[in-house]
């Protein structure tokens, strides 16, 4: 099981969020617009990532957004779905 | 056809192997931006700030371009894997005064110019240009960045690198009162060299005024 703290620690490594700490994202944070305020690169990035960190492939946009709409989401469905 | 040029501005930048005090944070305050600039965009940035120049046309120069994002590529080529679009965007020759246009919202034309050792050559040509049919002051930039993984493997040709040299120039009806000397800028990469030649003269100079042949 991927804890949420690895996975905040993950997404600011990936995104480069220099100055953003763990402690600083809320579990409920939106990954894109008034959350961590990614954008749609970052969308096809974090794609890749699932890919080849959990052998993830999403099947529809609507899996994505159910996925893509908070950190504690996107963890839920890791565990789910994910190769761990 | 020559012309006279007043040089405005100087300055460069250069280290062994990485520059580390390029004032991102205080240059780029947005932090969603700042975390996607290359190493040849937060050069380009910190030169132009030294010029005090942030709207105008721009004349920029690379021989190698964007080292780190183009090797990011090939690498996940050769391993099979997906290509980052972030690695892909960045990969480019403009990459650094897009993101310098960007970053100001510098809506004025910019000019991208590769071309081997005669890079700052073929830059001050262009931006000499530049400055005279727009009559307009316009900022030159060659940087390069080399300091990937294993770059000591292929390396032979600098003792830098990480280097930038930028002007800022704009046509005058003065006459020229310094003269640019060609010289060898040992340890530099070569496509510097010509920009580096007008820097040294003018930095010893008061109001300098050169002579640039179109």
């Amino acid at each position: 099981m991927l804890d949420i703290e690895t996975l905040k620690s993950k997404l600011i490594e990936l995104f480069h969020l220099e100055e953003v700490h763990v402690e600083d994202l809320s579990d409920d944070a939106a990954l894109f617009q008034d959350g961590l305020g990614l954008d749609s690169v970052d969308a096809i990035e974090l794609t890749i990532f699932l890919d080849n960190e959990y052998g993830i492939v999403f099947n529809s946009m609507a899996e994505t957004e159910t996925a893509f709409a908070s950190i504690r989401k996107l963890l839920e469905y890791i565990n789910e779905h994910g190769e761990l | 056809m020559k012309m006279n040029f007043k040089v405005n501005a100087v300055a460069r930048v250069y280290a062994k192997s990485k520059c580390d005090n390029l004032d991102e944070k205080r240059l780029v305050p947005k932090m969603m931006l700042r975390r996607r600039l290359t190493r040849s965009a937060k050069i380009m940035i910190y030169l132009s700030d030294l010029c005090n120049f942030s709207d105008g046309p721009v004349v920029y120069g690379s021989a190698y371009g964007e080292m780190q994002a183009t090797a990011d590529i090939t690498g996940a080529i050769a391993n099979s894997q997906p290509i980052s679009p972030t690695a892909f965007q960045n990969s480019v020759y403009n990459t650094a005064p897009s993101y310098f246009s960007l970053l100001y919202g510098n809506r004025n034309e910019i000019l991208t110019i590769s071309n081997g050792d005669d890079t700052s050559a073929n830059v001050l040509q262009a931006a000499a240009l530049q400055a005279l049919t727009m009559n307009c002051e316009v900022l030159l930039i060659c940087s390069e960045a080399l300091n990937i993984p294993n770059i000591d493997e292929v390396n032979t040709c600098t003792d830098f690198l990480e280097s930038g040299v930028a002007l800022t120039i704009m046509p005058t009806d003065e006459m020229p009162n310094t003269v640019v000397k060609k010289k060898i800028h040992s340890g530099f990469v070569p496509s510097l060299w010509d920009m580096l030649d007008v820097a040294d003269a003018c930095e010893a100079q008061s109001e300098p005024v050169i002579t640039l042949e179109l």
